[in-house]
């Protein structure tokens, strides 16, 4: 079955007064239709700048150096206006971190709403009036169990609380989404018990809608909950790529490892103290595999080529690390 | 070597580099550097690099009246016979001289009392500087000057004044708005519960953030402290003849329109181009500052 | 101080803001002391007044009304009416490390700054001797941090940053607000690490206020719980962690998002989170927390639980807890 989302070998730089900043190394990612997948890494290994390359929103100063995205067996990264307009008002919509930001604060949240009704439906054939474009967004606004949705569409983002502002997002994006929801960081911003309460109504509206979701976090828990498969991302690079319980209990790459060893346990058994090293310099970004500075068991061959994403053995649980696929 | 470690150390410690970075990425900021630095320099090379230098001072050559452009004066004669590039030249060093005297008389002021009333936001120190900068704003910024100008003999001398006490009360709201944002943040309120001294806090924490704005603000107004300046001399209320300062040249020559257009040409063309010199440096300086909330 | 003594006592303590919408109650009489050496671990979601307690402590703010007191003395005064030798003896770690530190200065000057306004070194050697100490305590090595701004740091390094400039003075008490909230995982753990050497080798006392239960399991020995300005449930962690009893502890648990079945065997069940925090203006009559209780009855509705020792050092506001 061909996925709904490929993207193969995708390399981008960005410009800056130090140079070029080298932050994607050949990233392969993929996702078919209907399937939840989660995307975990930490801050600059270069999560969002996948994502917006996906979308074609990548800041003025990035590079598409190599690489392909095929999303519905078309070239992204060829398209032109048009073409690229059509998949962002119908085929996938994005949700952010910061719900605040999101939402233009000078409109009621019925305008903000109806906006996106208005571009989601086709035109010509139907004429949306008034009313209809209300009882749309009342309808959208119930989906997400938002209280008093006629009170809400009559309200300005700043009078409702951070969970319910999210809520609106993620309903304007219901609204649109035909096919893929990429939801970035979505719940950072929340308190914990908001968080869960969130978390569980996407992944009721994902599933009842029949949408591929890209759930993208740091925060390990949240994606565990919600998806059924996880990539781990390093410093460019996807480095290991499960089912999610299969991840979670047994990680193979030795970052994933460490990343997992580092959370505290509800337990009470403690936490590790962390990676050592840091994240690579990406103007100089270190040959081979990129974990090496700060790999234990980094080997001759880790210094001078980089692993590729595959399979280890017959399962689905791919890693890239040459502690797994001798040469 | 010494020279160049010494170099390299005080870049760092200013983050020269990148800032110089951010500065040229846009050609039109080299531009205006280029604008102001000539700018600057005929400003205080003028005696040495005009051809007439005399011609700047009391002195008459009817003989050579009205000559247009040519070879032996490159922008033409005035009505006294004097070369109008090297007034026009010298008319550099009259303007920027007033846009250096009335920044400097006018930014120490600005700059603090917008610091204090900035730091004891809501409090009646905030009440008063800031009530006391709305007075001297609320009034158009011609009409002070030219009423200030004009019931004190007319000099250059009393032109900078008037235009000084109509320009602080700028620099007080643009710091005050500056210090109030920054007031709560989190590395103000560290340094207070950490036990430093009000003085410390404004002038060691907050000042060095209201530089940017600051810096911009400056390159912008030699523009307009140039062009007010010039306005107060066309209506004669500024240098008075023969000092050769461009607003009055321009009016001068205004009597001999269109016939003898040099004239007045010349030293228009001339506060045009240090005008939008230094406004061209001025979004280049703040373009330096923008991305610094990073 | 001995350890095990009370080194901070918190009595009624209230602070209420009065704004254009009213008067927010945003701490309401509360109760609780953090002993010489231990980390205590304040607890709860945006609202419940965890980091305005934190700021009162610091002097940020003055309390409306109760008392705060520090090795006996009553520090409940802003900072600037606090003597000298109090304001090196409390420390503060903020939240955010971007705004955290000034990003038109060096670390060199950031870190150094307590240290000149104390009047500590006698000279620019010693100031950089002292600092270069400082940052490598933090593990972080002098020679390269020393002349870099924030802006070139990682979080977790502009945390250190912060951690090293809080300890520069050589304090006994440090609040620390949401200290790693902003880290990824990984850089938490580096950080909490030197955070814990740091107690033990200078005999520290933390305040730690968190939203994550997960964290405080493994790091403080006593935990409150805050709800809408008040405290709902106090103990022992492992005491609290084996046997919550509050509706929102147990609410908040259940929302933990853990990695492993294990842990998750250890989260409530029987009681999903709902509902959302109501307005600390108008807080809900009775028991604050009726409205998204379970198991809320009409007693609830109507009177304010009292805080009652459910189990020995168990603490607990609830009207369904019978001693």
């Amino acid at each position: 079955m061909k996925p709904l989302l490929d993207v193969k070998d995708l390399y981008v730089n960005y410009k800056t007064y130090m140079g070029e900043l080298k932050v994607l190394n050949g990233v392969n990612f993929t996702v078919h239709e209907g399937e939840k997948v989660g995307l975990i890494g930490e801050s600059g290994c270069g999560k969002t700048t996948t994502m917006r390359a996906i979308l074609r929103t990548l800041a003025s100063n990035a590079l598409v150096k190599g690489g392909d995205i095929t999303f519905r067996n078309s070239e992204v990264l060829k398209m032109d206006k048009k073409e690229l307009t059509e998949m962002r008002r119908k085929h996938i919509t994005m949700i952010f971190q910061d719900p605040t930001a999101a939402l233009n604060p000078v409109f009621k949240v019925g305008d903000l709403i109806a906006d996106v009704v208005r571009f989601s439906s086709n035109s010509n054939t139907e004429k949306l009036t008034k009313e209809k474009i209300r009882t749309q967004s009342l309808g959208v606004l119930k989906e997400v169990a938002l209280p008093d949705p006629e009170r809400v569409l009559d309200s300005y983002p700043f009078q409702l609380s951070g969970g319910m502002r999210q809520r609106i997002c993620i309903a304007m994006s219901l609204a649109t989404a035909r096919e893929l929801m990429i939801a970035d960081e979505p719940t950072t911003n929340l308190d914990v018990t908001i968080q869960d309460q969130v978390l569980r109504l996407m992944k009721d509206l994902v599933e009842r809608r029949r949408l591929s979701i890209i759930l993208i976090s740091h925060a390990l828990g949240t994606v565990r909950g919600t998806v059924d498969k996880v990539y781990a991302m390093y410093a460019g690079n996807m480095i290991e790529s499960a089912d999610t319980e299969e991840l979670f209990s047994n990680p193979l790459h030795p970052y994933t490892q460490g990343l997992l060893k580092s959370v505290p346990k509800l337990t009470g058994t403690g936490f590790s103290e962390g990676i050592t090293g840091r994240i690579p310099d990406y103007i100089n970004p270190p040959l081979g595999c990129r974990f090496n500075p700060r790999c234990t068991h980094a080997m001759d061959i880790c210094f001078k080529e980089k692993p590729q994403l595959l399979n280890v053995g017959k399962s689905n649980h791919k890693v890239a690390c040459w502690l797994y696929h001798r040469r | 070597m010494q020279i160049k470690e010494s170099i390299v150390k005080i870049s760092a410690r200013y983050d020269l580099k990148r800032k110089w970075y951010r500065f040229s990425k846009s050609p039109l900021s080299i531009v205006g550097l280029i604008i102001a630095v000539i700018s600057v320099f005929l400003a205080l090379a003028a005696p040495y690099v005009v051809p007439y230098p005399t011609h700047a001072g009391l002195v008459t050559n009817f003989k050579d009246k009205f000559l247009p452009p040519g070879s032996t004066y490159l922008f033409g004669t005035d009505e006294i016979g004097r070369d109008v590039l090297s007034r026009t030249v010298f008319g550099f060093q009259y303007s920027l001289m007033m846009a250096a005297v009335v920044l400097t008389l006018v930014i120490p002021p600005g700059v603090i009392s917008g610091l204090i009333a900035g730091y004891y936001r809501g409090t009646w120190i905030d009440t008063l500087i800031m009530r006391i900068a709305d007075v001297f704003i609320a009034v158009p910024p011609l009409v002070l000057a030219l009423s200030i100008a004009a019931v004190l003999t007319p000099s250059v001398f009393n032109a900078m004044m008037a235009v000084s006490l109509m320009w602080w009360p700028w620099y007080t709201r643009l710091v005050y708005n500056t210090t109030s944002a920054l007031r709560n943040e989190y590395f103000v309120q560290a340094a207070e519960v950490m036990g430093a001294s009000p003085f410390r806090i404004i002038f060691g924490e907050i000042l060095p953030n209201c530089l940017g704005p600051i810096l911009t603000k400056i390159t912008l107004d030699v523009g307009w402290v140039i062009l007010l300046g010039s306005a107060l001399s066309f209506v004669g209320l500024g240098a008075q003849p023969p000092t050769p300062d461009l607003g009055t040249m321009v009016a001068s020559g205004g009597n001999f329109m269109p016939d003898a257009w040099w004239i007045s040409m010349f030293p228009a063309i001339a506060i045009c181009i240090i005008i939008l010199g230094f406004n061209l440096l001025g979004d280049g300086i703040r373009d330096i500052f923008v991305e610094e909330a990073r | 101080m001995s350890k095990d003594e009370d080194l901070l006592v918190v009595e009624n303590l209230t602070k209420h803001f009065k704004t254009s919408f009213g008067v927010v109650r945003a701490v309401d009489a509360i109760n609780f002391t953090v002993k010489a050496g231990e980390t205590f671990g304040l607890v709860g979601e945006s609202g419940s007044g965890k980091s305005t307690t934190g700021y009162m402590v610091m002097g940020i703010y003055t309390p409306t009304s109760g008392k705060i007191l520090f090795k006996g003395y009553d520090i409940s005064m802003h900072a600037k009416k606090r003597p000298r030798q109090l304001k090196k003896d409390l420390a503060i770690v903020f939240q955010d490390p971007a705004s955290s530190l000034n990003s038109t200065k060096t670390i060199k000057d950031i870190v150094g700054l307590p240290l000149q306004v104390h009047k500590m070194v006698k000279n620019r050697e010693e100031l950089n001797q002292r600092v270069a100490e400082l940052l490598e305590s933090v593990e972080l090595p002098a020679k390269d941090f020393m002349q870099r701004r924030p802006r070139d740091l990682g979080g977790g390094e502009r945390q250190a940053v912060a951690i090293a400039r809080a300890i520069a003075t050589s304090p006994s008490f440090i609040v620390l607000d949401e200290p790693t909230s902003a880290l990824d995982v990984s850089i938490q753990a580096k950080i909490m690490k030197v955070l814990m050497r740091l107690q033990q080798k200078l005999d520290l006392s933390y305040l730690f206020i968190t939203h994550d239960l997960s964290l405080m399991r493994n790091v403080s020995s006593r935990v409150a719980i805050m709800y809408l300005a008040q405290i709902v449930e106090f103990a022992p962690t492992a005491t609290f962690f084996q046997n919550p009893l509050h509706p929102y502890t147990q609410m908040l648990l259940s929302s933990v998002p853990v990695l492993s079945t294990e842990e998750e065997t250890l989260k409530p069940k029987g009681v999903t989170s709902k509902g959302e925090v109501p307005s600390a203006i108008n807080p809900p009559r009775g028991c604050r927390f009726h409205t998204r209780c379970p198991f809320a009855s009409e007693i609830c509705k109507t009177k304010e639980p009292t805080f009652l020792m459910a189990e020995p050092d168990h603490y607990v506001a609830c009207h369904l807890i019978k001693k």
